[in-house]
């Protein structure tokens, strides 16, 4: 079965990776662990109506970026290195809805079952599940595990 | 690990009931399949010539909801044994809403998983997810399999 795994940078994506491995995993399962990154906010500042790209800015935040991606990759990476089967750990940058780019990406992959965390790094606490499970749930047309903490 | 399976008469719970143990049972794993049927619509009042209480309409209704629901208890009791599965089967009829009742008996039994179809024998075919998974999905505290057809 090929199993893609949706996660952020929060403590939720990783509990839930965790849980899927301890309880559901088999190794002739194929898992991809994906996460769509946000393509960084590129700064500008207006000098008296006229917008200046400032590089360095622009640079520290591209490198800023590239560095949390590496980050996730390795965390990912090093939570499943004694898993048995086939671990693919993908961190993509992308515009767009990381709802969208999950149902996108496990299209492309061709993957059996999504399995997602309840919520992620949003802010707005008050939903039960968070916009990237709930639009997940609603657009693929596989299964979906949603893990609630 | 105990799992709940919440089915009704529709073929969408029985492709759920099929998917999980091909692709998500471990053995050891407890299976509860849990049936929370809606009490069937009962007349209350029927005028034949006069006004008279529908004793015997009722009885008929019951009767033959009562055996649906069996037949369909002892479906999921072979399939079970068939399977070689560690399970219980706990199936009731009840005034109150599915969703509410599923969530209830997944914390009276401590389940930690729990597998559905997206929607069952509901009419309304308008949205993607069924009431009940809705439900469910919203307000299990573990994680939730939901599974298209």
């Amino acid at each position: 079965m090929k199993v893609l795994i949706a996660v952020d940078a929060s403590a939720g994506a990783e509990k839930c990776c965790k849980w899927y491995f301890e309880t559901i995993h088999k190794p002739e399962n194929e898992v991809y662990i994906f996460s769509h990154a946000k393509k960084p906010d590129i700064p500008n500042s207006a000098f008296g109506g006229v917008a200046v790209l400032l590089a360095e800015e622009v640079q520290r935040t591209i490198i800023e970026h590239d560095c949390a991606v590496k980050e996730l990759e390795d965390k990912y990476i090093e939570l499943t290195k004694n898993e048995p089967g086939k671990i693919t750990v993908t961190v993509e940058t992308r515009g767009g809805s990381p709802g969208s780019s999950i149902v996108e990406k496990a299209g492309q992959l061709g993957v059996d079952v999504i399995v997602t965390g309840s919520r992620g790094l949003g802010t707005v606490r008050r939903t039960i599940l968070g916009s990237v499970s709930d639009y997940v749930l609603h657009h693929a047309k596989l299964p979906v595990l949603v893990c609630h903490n | 690990m105990k799992v709940l399976i919440a089915v009704d008469g529709s073929e969408i719970a029985q492709k759920a009931f099929n998917y999980y143990f091909e692709n998500f049972h471990r053995e050891g794993n407890e299976v509860l399949v849990c049936y929370r049927s809606e009490q069937p619509d009962l007349p209350t009042i029927m005028f034949t010539g006069g006004a008279s209480f529908p004793a015997e309409e009722i009885a008929k209704i019951m009767t033959e909801h009562n055996k649906k629901v069996n037949d369909m208890e002892n479906q999921y009791v072979m399939a079970c044994k068939n399977l070689k599965a560690k399970y219980k089967v706990l199936f009731e009829t009840s005034a109150g809403r599915p969703g509410p009742g599923i969530i209830k008996l997944v914390e009276k039994e401590c389940v930690e998983m729990i597998v559905m179809g997206t929607r069952g024998l509901g009419v309304i075919k308008r949205t993607v997810m069924g009431s009940v998974s809705n439900y469910v999905v919203h307000h299990a505290k573990v994680p939730v399999l939901i599974c298209p057809n």
